[in-house]
């Protein structure tokens, strides 16, 4: 036998490899989705420190504010050519009722613009008292319509001057 | 963006777009940098744009005066600004509220649409024409009284304070006789009663410039008081007034304003040519004030205070 040949075989036998072609598979792919999250974490980090400042700067509780930029734009209502449609008026204003009342209450007024809201405002709790009386005295179908026509008028005007004046307040 | 917004948004462009063409500090100061020329425009901008606003408000209640005009008299009631189901029912237990006036004292007291009301100030509210029930014992209720709701809101009580406001309503004379609201109820004869005239348009123009705050716990310590609206501007013209900037008002004629809206109600109420009693707080002191509402200012829509 070749002394070299006798050499090699004397030799111990190899280690076996710490894992095998699947387990090198799995982990490569582990690694690679590692990389791949690491941006969202960062967005998501990035995220949290600008929602936490924003509260640390205007509070959790929707209490009264005076500022326009929270609040999105009141809906508008369809309309005819002779302004609010009579027909469905009082369910048209629901959206515009609903974006009334989720606004806050300013905490600074100016008063001749706050004077026009208030009246706005007790007109259409007059117009509601009255349309309860209409209702009951049982009037004409015709008569309530214009009721509830012009009450849609009454609430979209109380909508418009609302936001003009949410975002005055605004850049003041 | 709805109509609305888009409406309201080009009058601001066009309020600042107009302001540069006559604004004297604008067009004669060349001097001025930048950041202060945008400042003023943006200041007329925001003048003009408050008074669109109120000439909006103002023509849509002279719109609103006269469709109720054509339906009633006019009487002092109180008004807790909500519709009502008045259709009989032989199931409900109590009277369905199906609108809540924006804005109205019913709103801000929590009422919602939806609560079914089972007591006013104690009486029980049921049976198949509880809506009717409502409106007649509300035509008992004085003005600026408390009145106690109890309400079931998704099966469970609550149950609200809420001060009605004094408004001008109602019986219908196309009726020839019975309405709700009335001394003696729907079957009373028709017979007018307590006429008062609307208050003139334009009213606000006297309080001009004046701005007023809600007092928080920390403010009314400062202050010295728990209670009343503070003075942040007086009005323009409002030597007649002797307030100053920094006073708390404490109450109008025995009327204590609860916020600054409530206050500007409160002020909405006077006429032209009419005494005002104040009650303030100046420098932790408190002091009476009287004084009588100028007759000379009277702006309509469309006529404004010339800008600051």
């Amino acid at each position: 036998m070749h002394p070299n040949l006798k050499r090699l075989r004397e030799l111990p036998d190899a280690e076996a490899p710490p894992y095998g072609y699947g387990e090198f598979s799995r982990r490569y792919a582990r690694r690679r989705s590692r990389h791949a999250r690491a941006p969202l974490r960062l967005m998501a980090v990035a995220l949290a420190v600008v929602v936490a400042g924003w509260v640390m700067k205007h509070g959790l509780a929707p209490g009264m504010t005076d500022v326009a930029s929270v609040s999105p734009a009141p809906p508008s209502l369809p309309r005819s050519r002779s302004g609010v449609a009579a027909e469905g008026a009082a369910a048209l204003t629901g959206n515009a009722e609903r974006w009334l009342n989720a606004q806050p209450r300013s905490a600074i007024v100016r008063v001749p613009t706050q004077m026009a809201v208030t009246e706005l405002e007790d007109q259409i709790a007059a117009m509601d008292d009255q349309l309860n009386a209409v209702r009951l005295a049982q009037p004409h179908a015709q008569q309530l319509a214009v009721l509830q026509r012009d009450r849609a008028q009454l609430v979209e005007s109380l909508a418009q001057v609302r936001y003009a004046q949410i975002l005055v307040a605004g850049v003041q | 963006m709805s109509k609305i917004s888009a409406f309201v948004l080009a009058g601001l462009l066009l309020s600042g777009n107009a302001f540069a063409a006559d604004s004297p500090s604008a067009a004669s100061t060349p001097a001025a940098t930048p950041s202060s020329d945008l400042e003023a425009q943006l200041a007329a901008a925001r003048q003009k744009l408050e008074a669109a606003a109120r000439d909006v408000a103002q023509l849509s209640s002279q719109l609103g005066q006269s469709a109720m005009a054509r339906v009633q008299s006019l009487r002092t009631r109180a008004v807790l600004g909500i519709q009502l189901q008045v259709e009989p029912s032989a199931t409900e237990q109590g009277a369905t509220i199906i609108g809540v006036s924006p804005g109205g004292p019913a709103a801000d007291a929590g009422v919602a649409s939806g609560d079914v009301i089972v007591a006013l100030n104690g009486a029980q509210i049921t049976g198949p024409n509880a809506g009717r029930q409502v409106v007649e014992r509300m035509a008992l209720v004085k003005p600026d009284s408390k009145v106690t709701l109890k309400v079931m809101r998704d099966g469970k009580p609550k149950e609200f304070q809420i001060t009605p406001r004094a408004n001008i309503v109602d019986f219908f004379p196309g009726f020839n006789g019975p309405g709700p609201g009335r001394p003696g109820g729907f079957n009373a004869p028709w017979e007018p009663i307590e006429m008062r005239p609307a208050p003139p348009p334009g009213v606000g123009a006297i309080f001009e410039g004046m701005e007023l705050a809600d007092l928080s716990p920390a403010l009314g310590q400062y202050f010295g008081t728990t209670q009343g609206v503070l003075v942040i501007r007086v009005p323009h013209d409002g030597e007649f007034l002797k307030l100053q900037d920094g006073d708390v008002i404490l109450n109008m004629d025995g009327r204590v304003p609860e916020n600054g809206s409530h206050a500007a109600r409160i002020l909405r109420s006077y006429q032209p040519g009419e005494k005002i009693h104040l009650k303030i707080m100046r420098q932790k002191k408190t002091l009476g004030l009287e004084g009588t509402l100028p007759e000379r200012h009277h702006f309509g829509p469309g006529d404004h205070p010339p800008p600051e």
